[in-house]
Parts: C-alpha cells; structure tokens; sequence
C-alpha cells in the first residue's frame, strides 16, 4: 500500500524525473535489442529499425505509460485549474464580487449564530456540559402585562428548595457582590466581583480547583466554617504572577484578611458566564456579614433575598417537574416587604390583588441567560438578519454564476462540437466553482474568525472562541450553492443542441432569469425593513444618550463617583451608607469644592393626574400622565444650576411631612395648569412603591430648557429621602478630574472596604457614552449598507445577464437606429422596476418590524417614521438605479456588427 | 521454424510478469526475452504491452523499481517483487490453478 502511494506522489510531484527515466529505460531496451539482432548479423542500422518495429511506438507507449501511472486525471485537473485561473482574469469583478460575498455570507452569519449560541446554549466556560445541571430563576411575574422581572431568593427559600431531595440533588445559591482585593504587594486594589457560596456550590457545578484545597466542603445550609478564606480565578492568578506559593497567602479583602485556598480551574468564572456575571473570587457565604459589613439576620430572615440557585437535578426528574416544585416553594417563601408592595400594586393595577405573582422555574444551566423578552426580541432580530444575509449571499452567488453561465454558453457550445465530454465539462465547471468556493470560504473564516476575536474583545471573555459546527454548517451551504449553481451551465448548455446553442448563444434561460427576478425583488423587500429597523435602533440610542450632556457647561467641573456600598434591602438605611455619607462630607470641605449633593435615584414609574380640587386649564388637566418619581436631594437644583421659575428648591424638610413635596418641569406645570400658578398645587400619585403619601404638592417649577430632554417631564422629591446613598456629585471651581486622587485617598483611608466603583467627570462619562452611541450605531449602520450592498450586487448581476441575453437584440435595435440612450432606458427601466417593486412589497414587511421594534422598546420613539422611511426607501432606490445603471450603460456600448454577426 | 505465437489470454500478463520476478529481479529488456524463452516462443510479448503492465504493477505496489548497473556499465531499471506482489502471486496462482484444472477437467469430458 505504502509503496502505491510512494510511486503515485511520485509520478505526480516528479513528473519530469519520472518522464525521464520512463525514456531512458525505453532506450536502454532498444539498445540491447538492437545488440542482440546485431549478435544474430544484422547490421547496425537494419538492427535499429527492426528493434524499433518489434518495440513499437516509442511516443505512444510513454503516453501509456503515463496513464498506466493514474497520473493523467491529476494533471488534466492541474488543467482545469490554469484554464479556470484564466477564465477569472478575464472576468476579474465577477470572481471578486463571489468571492466577497460568499465570505460576507460565511463570515457573517455563522459569526451571529455562533455568538447567539454562545450566549444561549454553551454552559459557562468551565463548567463541564451536563443535562442533570440546571438553574433555579427567581421570577416577578406581571399578570396584567405579562412582563418577567428576575428577582434573588432569601436563604430560607434556597433551605427550603434543597429540601425537596427527591427532585435536587444537591441546590447552590450564591449572592454576587463587588469587593476590594488588596494582595498587599503596593499595587492598586482591584475592585471585582465576587460569589458569596454556598458549602456545595462547586461540588454542585462539578468544578474542581486547578490548585489548593479550595472552600470547604457541605450541605446547602452548612454551618459557617471558622476562618476566612477564598478561591481566585485562574485569570487573576495568572495576573498576580501565576505562583503556586498563593495558597496559603493572606490577602485583603474590603479591608479584612482573608486568606486563599485555592486557584479556580481555568476559564471558570460561575455559574453563569459574561461580564455582568462572570465572579473571580469565591467565599463562603458565611464570610458575608463580616466582609460587607452586613448582618448574620441577612441569611436567615425570609426577606433578605440575595442568593441566586443553580442546582443538580435527581435522576430521572425533568425540567418541568423541577418547575412544578419550585413553584410551590416560591408561593410560601414570599418575601413580606414584597407582600406589601404587591398590595399596593394591586392597587395601582385596579385592585386585582394577584397583580404580582412571585414565582420560579428551572432552566437547563446555560452560559447566559437572564430573563428579558427585550434578549428574545434581540436574538430573533439578529438571527433573522443573519439568515437574510445568508439567504441574500446565495441568491447572488446563484444569480452571479447563472449570468457567467450564459454568457459562456458559446464556449461550452465550441468545447461540444469539438468532442469534449459532458463529464469533462462539468468538472471544468465543478473546478471553476469550487476554487472560487474555496477563496470564498477561506476568506469567510477569516471575517468569522475576526468577527469573533473583536466580539471576544469587546465583551472580554477570552471563552468566545471559533465554534466549527456553524461554521461548517454555514460553509456547507454557501460553498454548495456555489457549486450547484456554478454547475447549472454546464447541465444546461449539454442539454442543448450544439448548433442551436452555437447560433443563439445569448437566449433561453428565461424561467431562471424570473426566478432571480423574483430573488431580487424579495431581496430589496427585505433590505428596506432591515434599514428601517436599524435606523431605529441608532435613533433610540442617540436619544437614550446622545446629546443628554452636550453643552453642559457643568460637565467638566462636575465628577461623578459611585461606591460599592449596597443597601441590605432596598431603601433601608445602612451602616455603609452612613460611613460613605461620611467622606463625602469630609470631600465637601477640601479645598476647592464647591457642593457635594447625593445623586438622584428614579425609584419609581408613577401615574400622576391633578388632584380634583385643583384642576386647571392645562391641555392634560385630565391627563394620568405615567412618569418617573426622581428620589432628589435637597439642594440637587442649585448645584446644578438649573433655575427655579416659580417656587423654590428642595429642602431638608420636604424629606418628611404628610404631604410629598414635589419639584416639576415648566412643560409638565403647563400641561397640568395651564397659565395659572402651579405653586401649592395637589397630584394624585398612584405608586406601587408607595404605600403612604400618596399626594403631592408642587413647591418648585423649574426651566425645562435647561435640563437634558430626559429628565425634563420627570417628578423630583424629596419626600422619604430616596435620593442615592452611594453615588455622589461633585462640583468643583475649576476641572473636575483634580479633586479625583484626594477623594481616592480619603476613602481609601475612611472606608477601605467600600469599593469605588467608578469616578469621572460628567464630560467624561458623556464622552465615553458618545463613544457606545457611536459603536452602536456604526455596526447598526455597518449592517444595513452590507444587506444594502449584496441587494445591489444581486441587481447588478441580474440586469447584467439581461444585457448579455439580448446581445443580439440589442444588436439589431442600434442597427435598425435605437439611440444608446435608448437601449440603456430600456434595461435602466426594467432593473428600476424591480427595485421599486421589492420596496412596494416590503414596506407592510417594514411597517411590521417597526410595530416590533416600538412594542419591545416601549417607548415613543423619537423619529418621524415616515420620513425616515422615505428617506431609506430613497436611498435604496438610488443605490438600486446605480446597481442597475452600470450594466445598462454597458448595453449601449454592444457593437451591432458584432452582436449580430454571431449568426 | 518456432511455433505459432499465440495470443495472450486477458490479465494472464500480470501473472506472468510476477511470477517471473519473483525468481529474480530483472530488468524490461531481459523480461521480455525470458517469456519467450520461457514459454518455449509460444508467447511473445511486445513492449507496447509489457511496460503499461509494469508500470500499473508498480503502481499497484506489487511490484518496486531500482536503478542498477549492467554489466557493461548501463543504468538500467531492475524491477522486484515486494511482499504485497508475493501475496497477490500466490492468491492468483491459487484461482489459476482452480480455473486451468476446471478447464482442462472440462475438455477432457467433452
């Protein structure tokens, strides 16, 4: 076997020296043939003669030879692939316009679902696949609009779920929390995130450490073992030199000395992956009170709801049936602030007291999945869009190749008469096509793979990697159309009779040409939605964010830091908050600041409607207008310079009193008022957070034009001091980046174990989100000119064919006196026709996805629609006519002697 | 005057061929003359047959080439048997032997 295929890769790759001693073993038998005849005494020359006569045809036995060797397939394909190579040169944009976009196609769409994929089906890096793993979710369901809202468990509820064994296994909980690790070598404390575990959460994940003992080991509800301690993820080891000397060290973590068992396997970040979720540290739960300052009550009272659950299903139990039992538990483990929430929420939803029902579900363990119909909305766009490339790339592969097709039909006829086979034929094709395949899919791996990497950067989890089964899938089908389609000519020009084909190279094919006619027109449909939807998108989050800062003249004295000093429960007061309250009063006399103030907090959508006995005039006296109940400062106006028209500030008082003391935008006052003095006038407020006060009285009214667009129709107070108590506004006289090493210094002293989360000047944070408007609306608008430019690639290969089609038509008609203008208006027209008619056919398409869209937004959004999609629609036509004229123009340019003379 | 030349029988030219290399290694030239001495000049094999027949063993691996010197200082091509060639030899010899002994049983009766 190993000496077939020696002497077959020989004969291959060593044609020549093969050849060679092929002839000289030839000659040496003539030679001593001719000695033999020459022995018997014939002469020299009668001898020669006689020995070639007996030998035979010298030239045709080395052609045999040569086919004796199985070389001659290789080298005719070696054939095809030159004559292929010269094909292409000929016919340079064709072959680069495929291969682009069957690499747009590849590349594209397999980079979307893998990510997709990634996100939704992959279990967390590290965490080894396995059907019996699974997450316990905490949901807040929303009857009346069947919303899902996640909610956290309390440990009760948690002891309560790993009580059912015969359904868990074993059931995890932990709670996240962001800590300050200070390993004590000088360097800067980082702040990460970090799991607060239960005694079986790796045991449960099936996750060994990489090195050390790691946390100890037990049930759910262990008790807490006596000493401090810690599990690093492999990416932090590796950062902090990677030394196997860790374990055993003592770090500091939110100030306190903790000391590390052990190194995380490598790439396990928890349960669930992703940077809003991925933990790099992990510690007994029961380090929680001491490390967050919280208390031991935090993990026995029912409402402290702070773990999440992960959980190891029993054999033989499904999902659903996991479902059905956790559901039970939920019903009577409902916390009972939220109780009473949900009373007052009945209230605002009508007095239906089941408004809210607290509930959970198992879910198989997936690398990241949180609730939100905004993801499924999300995912379902992208998939689309990727298929649509996919779809789109093939149709003009097909459609590209189709029209090469015809125009060789010719060749292929001559290739026919001249005796070629049809088999030969098609495996000049299948070469033709698959090199072009070959060059598509290769540099389609490459757009995957760069895809991928920048996705990988972006969301910094080095877990995102290449995922082949896409890959290979997508590949398949775009790399088969190519072939299929690239073949079609030659099935269909070998059907043909020679003579007829020879004669009238350019006709036939109609039914195709329809087909892709119909594929164009559905492409151009389809385009015009995707660019309504991105428009969209890109409009929502410029108004989300844009301009919200632009011409502060604030911004860049004003710095922004927020700490890590979390609320027990909500709205509760805390130790740490009093401590954080603490330094900022202290920052609040260093030299050159002129005001700290609490940053406000939007606590609560409410509807608001003027109370009855203060009606007005204002165009929604009526009106129960929904807005946010902004949790402000006293003081908050002033220091941001925002004028009072009417009315005055909030103040110390207004935290307390019967009555909410309320500040309101002039645009909201007129609306509710009219021109009379909204001063002292009563809201109703319909509240779910609310369970007292709920009227509020106006006292200040201040200049809607001078706040960002976003917070002018909302309602600021006061009232129950709701403002935030872990992120503060700092005003300075002169640059706001200044104050930020002393601020740094002073917590870092005061309260070594509360985490600054961020710190930047306003002008900065607004730069940066400028910067994510800007990201977002690129790749939005990224995409749409991609789905626009293959769109236009389809056309254009579509009116090229009919160029080349009615050559001879065209022929005569400049013959016979058609002007060129003529000629081009005619194939112009016809390529326009069908632009208009793919946008006729997608605008319902259009009007359904921007339903879509504004439904999962829920919000107004702030575009004229039809204007915007006059303006794409505009567009696509004008890229279209493009598209179409530059084939058309060619049509003009057809020599009438030429065209016609074929016959 | 020699006997009539007879034709060759189908795919009889492989065995010949590997039944004489495995005596020894030899070169084309000499193949060939030793079938006709062989045969006692019943069978005359041309080049035209017996070098495509070669080159197809060699390339099935049955049989090998080497470059080896002539008496009179020639390069000259000497072909072998290799261990596969020996195993296809005596599987084919086997089903010969069973066809030619049928054959022959065949003729007798008849």
């Amino acid at each position: 076997m190993m000496d077939a295929i020696r002497a077959c890769l020989r004969a291959v790759f060593r044609r020549a020296a093969v050849d060679r001693e092929m002839r000289e073993e030839m000659a040496l038998h003539l030679e001593q043939a001719t000695e033999r005849l020459m022995r018997r005494g014939l002469s020299e020359a009668d001898a020669r003669d006689a020995a070639r006569r007996e030998f035979g045809n010298v030239a045709l036995l080395q052609e045999e030879g040569r086919d004796a060797r199985g070389a001659r397939w290789i080298e005719s394909c070696a054939a095809d692939i030159r004559f292929a190579m010269r094909y292409f040169s000929r016919t340079p944009l064709t072959a680069i316009t495929l291969v682009l976009v069957l690499s747009l196609g590849i590349g594209v769409n397999s980079a979307i679902f893998s990510f997709m994929q990634l996100l939704t089906m992959r279990s967390a890096p590290g965490v080894a696949a396995d059907d019996a793993l699974v997450r316990v979710r905490g949901i807040v369901l929303w009857r009346a609009g069947g919303r899902l809202r996640p909610r956290d468990f309390s440990m009760p509820e948690l002891n309560a779920i790993a009580a059912r064994r015969e359904t868990f296994a074993s059931v995890a909980g932990w709670a996240a929390e962001q800590m300050v690790l200070d390993v004590g070598d000088g360097s800067e404390p980082r702040v990460l995130r970090g799991h607060f575990v239960t005694p079986n959460y790796f045991a449960t994940l099936g996750v060994r450490p990489a090195l050390g003992p790691g946390l100890p080991a037990g049930r759910t509800d262990d008790a807490p073992g006596a000493e401090l301690a810690v599990v690093v993820a492999h990416a932090l080891w590796d950062e902090l030199g990677g030394d196997t000397a860790v374990i055993g060290r003592v770090v500091r973590m939110n100030g306190v000395p903790v000391r590390v068992v052990g190194v995380a396997a490598p790439r396990f970040q928890g349960p669930i992956a992703g940077p809003d979720y991925g933990a790099s540290l992990w510690v007994p739960l029961a380090a929680r009170a001491p490390l967050v300052r919280s208390t031991p009550q935090a993990l026995t009272s029912r409402d402290s709801t702070l773990l999440q659950a992960v959980a190891r299903l029993t054999p033989n139990t499904t999902v659903e049936k996991a479902t059905s039992v956790v559901r039970v538990v939920a019903a009577a483990w409902v916390p009972n602030d939220a109780a009473a929430r949900d009373a007052a929420g009945a209230r605002e939803a009508g007095g239906r007291r089941d408004a809210y029902e607290y509930t959970s579900d198992v879910v198989p363990l997936r690398g990241d999945m949180e609730l939100g119909a905004e993801y499924a909305v999300a995912f379902a766009l992208a998939g689309t869009g990727a298929l649509l490339i996919l779809l789109i790339a093939c149709t003009n592969v097909s459609a590209l190749l189709v029209g090469a097709g015809v125009a060789r039909r010719r060749e292929i006829a001559i290739r026919l008469s001249l005796g070629a086979s049809r088999r030969r034929l098609v495996r000049q094709l299948v070469t033709e096509s698959s090199l072009i395949a070959l060059a598509g899919g290769a540099l389609g791996l490459m757009t995957y793979w760069s895809i991928i990497r920048l996705l990988a950067w972006e969301f910094g989890d080095p877990g995102i990697g290449p995922d082949l089964v896409t890959v290979g899938f997508t590949a398949f089908i775009a790399l088969g159309t190519g072939v299929v389609f690239g073949l079609s000519p030659a099935l269909h020009a070998t059907r043909l009779d020679v003579s007829n084909a020879l004669k009238d190279a350019g006709g036939g094919a109609t039914s195709r040409s329809r087909l892709q006619r119909a594929f164009i027109v559905a492409q151009i449909g389809l385009t015009q939605p995707l660019l309504v939807g991105l428009a969209m998108v890109i409009g929502i989050t410029m108004s989300e964010f844009g301009s919200a800062r632009v011409g502060d003249p604030l911004a860049d004295r004003v710095t922004r830091i927020n700490f890590g000093a979390r609320g027990e429960s909500n709205g509760s007061p805390n130790a740490n908050h009093a401590r954080v309250r603490d330094v900022m009063n202290r920052v609040a006399r260093l030299p050159g600041v002129e005001r700290v103030v609490p940053e406000p907090a939007g606590f609560d959508v409410a509807n608001f409607r003027v109370h009855a006995a203060d009606r007005g005039s204002g165009h929604r006296a009526e009106e129960v207008v929904r807005t946010q109940l902004e949790g402000t400062a006293p003081g908050y106006f002033a220091f941001q310079n925002i004028p009072m028209l009417l009315g005055r500030d909030l103040v110390a008082d207004d935290t307390a009193g019967r009555d909410m003391a309320v500040v309101i935008g002039s645009d909201l006052a007129r609306g509710f008022w009219g021109p009379v003095d909204p001063i002292g006038k009563r809201l109703e407020v319909a509240s779910r957070r609310l369970t007292g006060g709920t009227t509020a009285v106006v006292v200040g009214v201040f200049d809607t034009t001078r706040v960002p667009t976003r917070g002018a129709g909302r309602v600021y107070t006061a009232h129950g001091a709701r403002w935030r108590k872990d992120a503060y506004l700092i005003r300075m006289r002169g640059p706001g980046t200044a104050i930020v090493p002393s601020v740094r210094q002073l917590a870092r002293a005061a309260i070594p174990d509360i985490p600054i989360y961020r710190i930047a000047t306003l002008e900065q944070i607004a730069r940066r989100e400028r910067r994510d408007v800007m990201l977002v609306s690129a790749s939005a608008s990224g995409g749409g000119l991609l789905a626009l430019l293959l769109a236009s690639i389809g056309l254009y290969g579509v009116v090229a064919l009919a160029v080349r089609q009615r050559h001879r038509e065209i022929g005569i008609r400049v013959a016979l006196g058609a002007r060129p203008r003529q000629v081009i208006t005619m194939f112009f027209a016809s390529g326009l026709r069908l632009s208009v008619l793919g946008i006729v056919l997608g605008l319902p398409l259009s009007v359904v996805a921007l339903h879509l869209l504004t439904s999962s937004f829920g919000e107004r959004v702030p575009l004229n629609l039809p204007l915007v999609g006059a303006a794409i629609a505009a567009v696509v036509i004008a890229v279209a006519s493009l598209a179409t004229w530059i084939p058309a123009r060619r049509a003009a340019g057809v020599d009438p002697l030429v065209a016609i003379r074929v016959e | 005057m020699p006997p009539k030349a007879a034709p060759l029988l189908q795919g009889t030219l492989d065995l010949i061929v590997l039944q004489l290399l495995r005596a020894e290694p030899t070169n084309g030239y000499d193949l060939s003359l030793r079938i006709q001495a062989v045969s006692r000049d019943v069978l005359n094999v041309n080049a035209g047959s017996l070098y495509p027949a070669l080159y197809r063993l060699e390339n099935r691996g049955l049989i090998k080439a080497s470059w080896t010197e002539t008496e009179k200082g020639r390069r000259a091509k000497v072909y072998s048997l290799t261990p596969a060639g020996t195993r296809h030899l005596n599987e084919q010899r086997e089903s010969w032997e069973r066809f030619s002994g049928a054959l022959a049983a065949i003729l007798r009766v008849t």
